[in-house]
């Protein structure tokens, strides 16, 4: 269990809680408060700033300091968690008003015009109050889970993402060509800006025939999976394993799964 | 920096939108960040114009993509 399912899972995991869904916590003025910054125009500033700030993470002498503050900072603020797919369904049950917006990181480091972001809860209005004339699209629940199995297909990992902890806004679907949040913690050691999820990678080295173009290591954009050359078999390095799932279902012999990473030594408290 | 070398980069001519982005374009690693220009939120929405800048230059390999890519020679990439 991750620290934000300690305090706010009650048993599960803290995306997973229908508690941390509720209007109520809209009451909390802090929360209030990021959401305008992260809503319609605002999330670009707020990208800009961000990143600005966690560069200085890996700067000789005042890198530690920066990086405490950002890490008591930040679940106050905005970042996320990567799920599976199974689980970004299953959240998907708890939340309501569902509307696919561009992808802003997506906009920033690709000038792309993605409709891969799926929020819900609040945002709808924040974004018809902020930024009346963009692109906004509604979904219905189902039309919500489809958008994440295609973007399953084409290989977007799925982040949930929360204005101030335990609140999810979003999940989010791209890549690590263009996801700031994960580059921030690539490039610069924020590992709060996006955290691991809550399972990893196993392979079943029985089952694994070590295809002649294996799909499942171009999938993984996590530098987790490589081949191994005595075992003729593909390797998973947990400890780099951010539990998405993509490379799982591209394996057309069904040889790797996803496992609780509190069960596998190698991941296990590794956020 | 992650125990990988850091390279220094360096956009000094920049007019992304007449070139349409082309280093975002081509960077492999997503390594520049479009930010707005104007600072006041108002002006930005009617008139958005972005600045080039390196911000995730610590995920850089130094393949030179980028400096070959700018119709204006504005990048510059050093160690
Ligand atoms: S796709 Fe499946 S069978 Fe092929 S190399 Fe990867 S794990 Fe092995
Ligand atoms: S090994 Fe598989 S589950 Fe783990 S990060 Fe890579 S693609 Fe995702
Ligand atoms: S040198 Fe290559 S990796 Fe580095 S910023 Fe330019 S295109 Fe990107
Ligand atoms: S390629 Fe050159 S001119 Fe074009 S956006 Fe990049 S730095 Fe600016």
């Amino acid at each position: 269990m991750c620290e934000f399912c300690s305090r706010h899972g009650r048993g599960n995991r803290w995306y997973l809680n229908p508690e941390n869904f509720s209007d109520k916590l809209l009451e909390d003025p802090q929360r209030v408060k990021t959401l305008e910054k992260v809503a319609g125009w605002g999330i670009e500033y707020y990208i800009d700033f961000t990143s600005r700030v966690t560069r200085l993470v890996d700067w000789p002498v005042i890198g530690k300091a920066v990086k405490a503050m950002v890490n008591r900072l930040a679940p106050r603020e905005h970042g996320g968690q990567v799920v599976s797919l199974e689980d970004a369904l299953e959240l998907l049950s708890y939340a309501r008003d569902f509307v696919l917006l561009p992808c802003a990181c997506r906009k920033l480091v690709g000038h792309r015009e993605d409709m891969v972001c799926l929020n819900f809860g609040p945002v709808k209005d924040l974004q018809r109050r902020f930024l009346p004339e963009g692109p906004m699209e509604e979904l219905s629940p189902e039309e919500a889970r489809e958008v994440l199995r295609e973007c399953d297909q084409r290989g977007h990992f799925h982040q949930v993402l929360y204005a101030k902890v335990p609140f999810p806004i979003c999940i989010c679907n791209c890549d690590a060509r263009y996801c700031t949040s994960l580059k921030q913690r690539l490039a610069n050691g924020v590992e709060v800006a996006i955290l691991k999820g809550h399972e990893v990678c196993a392979a079943d080295p029985a089952t694994c025939r070590f295809c002649q173009e294996p799909l499942c290591l171009s999938r993984c954009r996590f530098g987790a999976l490589s081949f191994d050359p005595e075992a003729g078999r593909v390797h998973v390095d947990q400890s780099k394993c951010f539990g998405c799932g993509l490379c799982r279902s591209a394996c057309p012999r069904g040889a790797l799964s996803l496992v609780p990473r509190e069960e596998v030594p190698a991941a296990a408290g590794l956020w | 920096m992650n125990g990988k070398r850091a390279f220094r980069i360096k956009v000094e001519d920049c007019d992304s939108e007449s070139c349409g982005f082309r280093c975002q374009e081509t960077c492999p690693h997503g390594v520049f960040l479009a930010v707005p220009r104007h600072r006041n939120r108002r002006r930005h929405a009617a008139h958005p114009r972005y600045r080039i800048v390196p911000r995730f230059r610590g995920l850089c390999d130094g393949c030179g993509e980028c400096v070959a890519a700018c119709p204006r020679g504005g990048i510059r990439i050093s160690t």
